[in-house]
């Protein structure tokens, strides 16, 4: 009698438990479901502002075809992209191209000064910052997510209950890992 | 010293937490306190049948759930329209799309914003030169940032970027919350104490009579009450004071979790230390919003067992360790590395909004002096419209006390000669009659006449302004010379 008592408490708590780390990482990955939301949005709030960013410097940058093609072209192949690695990949390639875009626009003073191109390089500057910001936030779930589910004991179930490590998100700047070009003339 | 951003969050909100709870406890027994010096004084009978002498946990529970009900009532009254009460009594607005600061500062509270996860805050402008920010939430859980006119002249954008996100983390950590809901509790003694005191006061200046029909007994009883109150007012004063510090403290760390940009941020607290940081006449009851203190006292900088006790935020040396710590760096490397925001001549011919004036509205209006076009152009960022024949500009009069605020424009030799001119001029001794003004100009929006007049009272720059639709007329130069002088006003060279 006392026995099955015992074992009936241990199934209670046991079963108390399981809701517990069920529930905790149920939230925990809503909210990386949110962070990767919000990214998705900022992305393509960048890639909506391209279009208009192409046209007012084509105006003014009519030797640098190439680099606005490219800037074109990467934009085409992040907003086909689906997985988080191409995402990654697609939308680095496209940091790239803009910011060759802006090095390049330094050349042409008139290019510089038009107050449309100023307002889009706010805008642009903005939703690059809303990018890393988001990236942050969703790097930050996961890393908690990801915690919640290696750590023990809540490990030895978080596989059982449908519960994997998420990917994280980077978005490594090209530009940091060429080495700097130097040069003496 | 554990110094990483994560930790303080942590130590900090542990601090918080138990002061706070010992706040709330310590209400419900000041409560209780005052309901058993009540009961002593009027020999009311105990309606319980608990243990005999002072206390009686039924009565306890009443008195609870009175002091739960009026301190719930208190905080929802004085909370609801937090927001709008504190913008409106900062003049307080909502950025303009078309001016390029506001525009700059709507987008980094937005940022901001999706660095805190997506919390909704909405942005105002204070059209104060002073620097200062301050974040404000409400009952239904709206919350505002605002900043003022000079903060965002005078800081770069990570460093805007940092300040926002100290702000955020008040609104995220629900500092804005608490405080409120510390404030309305014991804002009730705070009042019940103003009473006493009107009573005693007011009946010490009347005659003797009264008092005697009052009673010893209840003018003992006041005493004691008044001592109580007293008592418990202190305690919460210096308890809330402390408690506001290490909310700037954790604060300070939660922004830079959320911006990662410890420097940006020592920079800006620097500059706003070394600036003048007043956002004209608030009350006391509102300096724990702001970023640091608008006291332009003493106390807040001095350090000290008391002044530790008496001021609501830290001295500004203190946080800026703690950053620089975070940072790796220190003071004397930040003074050294920190750019002052550069300075551009005042454009001759500003450049034309191509795409944001397609309004209409700008081809007709006329300029009031020669009857040409006036065209639209961005004057320091903010939207205004000049005559490009006779070089005078038309400005809506809040666009000119931005503009105003704002320095990153210098002037030419012949400006600044003949603003020094007009300075040497009689015109203390013998101001121009304004009152029968003949050639009153016609206001370009509505038509109306003009009235000429200074700009302030202090400088001798004259304009036009009409009094219905508020828009101010400059000729040419003189926007530029009130410029040059307000600055130098500011900077107490004059």
């Amino acid at each position: 009698m006392v026995i099955l008592f015992v074992i009936l408490v241990i199934v209670v708590v046991a079963a108390l438990w399981l809701i517990g780390v069920y529930n905790g990482l149920v939230q925990l990955k809503m909210r990386v479901k949110n962070g990767w939301a919000q990214i998705d949005v900022q992305l393509k709030r960048r890639h909506d502002l391209i279009p208009n960013l192409v046209e007012t410097a084509k105006g003014y940058m009519k030797f640098e075809r190439e680099t606005l093609e490219n800037v074109i072209k990467a934009r085409t192949q992040a907003t086909q992209a689906t997985t988080v690695k191409d995402k990654e990949g697609a939308e680095n390639m496209l940091t790239g191209a803009l910011r060759s875009l802006f090095a390049v626009a330094e050349k042409y003073p008139d290019l510089k000064a038009n107050q449309n191109m100023l307002a889009l390089q706010e805008e642009l500057t903005s939703t690059e910052n809303k990018i890393a910001f988001s990236r942050q936030y969703y790097n930050d779930e996961v890393t908690r997510f990801n915690t919640a589910v290696k750590t023990f004991p809540a490990n030895t179930v978080a596989p059982a209950l449908g519960f994997a490590p998420e990917e994280f998100f980077e978005l490594k700047d090209l530009a940091e890992r060429e080495p700097p070009k130097v040069s003496f003339t | 010293m554990p110094y990483s951003f994560v930790e303080i969050e942590k130590e900090k909100t542990w601090v918080i937490s138990i002061v706070f709870a010992f706040l709330m406890v310590f209400y419900f027994l000041a409560a209780e306190l005052l309901w058993i010096v009540t009961r002593l004084f009027f020999n009311f009978p105990s309606s319980f049948t608990g243990p005999a002498g002072l206390f009686s946990p039924g009565e306890f529970v009443i008195v609870f759930a009175v002091a739960l009900v009026i301190a719930s009532l208190h905080w929802y009254y004085s909370t609801k329209n937090m927001i709008s009460d504190v913008t409106i009594l900062l003049d307080a607005r909502p950025p303009d799309p078309k001016d390029t600061y506001h525009k700059m500062f709507q987008n980094v509270v937005d940022e901001v914003s999706v660095a805190t996860g997506g919390r909704k805050i909405s942005c105002y402008v204070v059209p104060s030169s002073g620097m200062n920010a301050f974040a404000v939430s409400d009952f239904e859980g709206n919350s505002a940032i605002g900043v003022t006119e000079g903060l965002l002249s005078r800081l770069s954008r990570s460093q805007l970027e940092a300040v926002i996100g100290h702000e955020a983390a008040h609104i995220a950590s629900g500092d804005s919350f608490s405080t409120t809901v510390i404030c309305s509790l014991f804002g009730i003694y705070g009042a019940l104490l103003e009473g006493i005191n009107r009573i005693t006061l007011t009946r010490s200046g009347d005659s003797s009579e009264e008092r005697v029909s009052v009673g010893a007994r209840f003018g003992a009883y006041l005493l004691v009450v008044y001592l109580v109150l007293f008592v418990i007012k202190g305690a919460n004063y210096l308890l809330n004071m402390f408690i506001s510090r290490q909310r700037e403290y954790r604060a300070d760390a939660v922004a830079v979790r959320l911006t990662r940009d410890p420097v940006a941020f020592s920079e800006a607290l620097y500059l706003i230390s070394r600036g003048w940081r007043g956002v004209g006449v608030i009350p006391d009851s509102l300096s724990p919003i702001f970023i640091t203190s608008p006291d332009t006292g003493g106390l807040e900088e001095s350090e000290g067992i008391f002044s530790d006790l008496f001021s609501t935020h830290p001295p500004v040396r203190n946080r800026l360790k703690v950053l620089l710590g975070m940072a790796h760096s220190d003071l004397v490397s930040l003074k050294r590395n920190i750019r002052m925001p550069y300075k551009t001549v005042v454009e001759e011919e500003p450049v034309e909004l191509e795409g944001l004036s397609a309004s209409g509205e700008g081809g007709q209006l006329s300029c009031p002096k020669c009857g040409q076009g006036l065209s639209e152009i961005s004057y320091e960022g903010a939207p205004a419209m000049k005559c490009r024949f006779c070089g005078g500009v038309l400005a809506a009069s809040d666009v000119a006390s931005r503009v105003i605020a704002r320095e990153n424009y210098s002037f030419p030799g012949e400006i600044t000669e003949a603003a020094e001119a007009l300075m040497k001029s009689h015109w203390r001794e013998a101001p121009p009659n304004f009152f029968n003004v003949t050639d009153k100009l016609p206001c370009p929006k509505c038509g109306e006449a003009m009235e000429r007049g200074f700009f302030t009272y202090g400088l001798p720059v004259i304009i036009d302004k009409c009094l219905k639709c508020g828009n101010i007329w400059f000729d040419k130069g003189e926007l530029e010379m009130l410029q040059y002088l307000i600055e130098k006003s500011r900077n107490g060279e004059l």
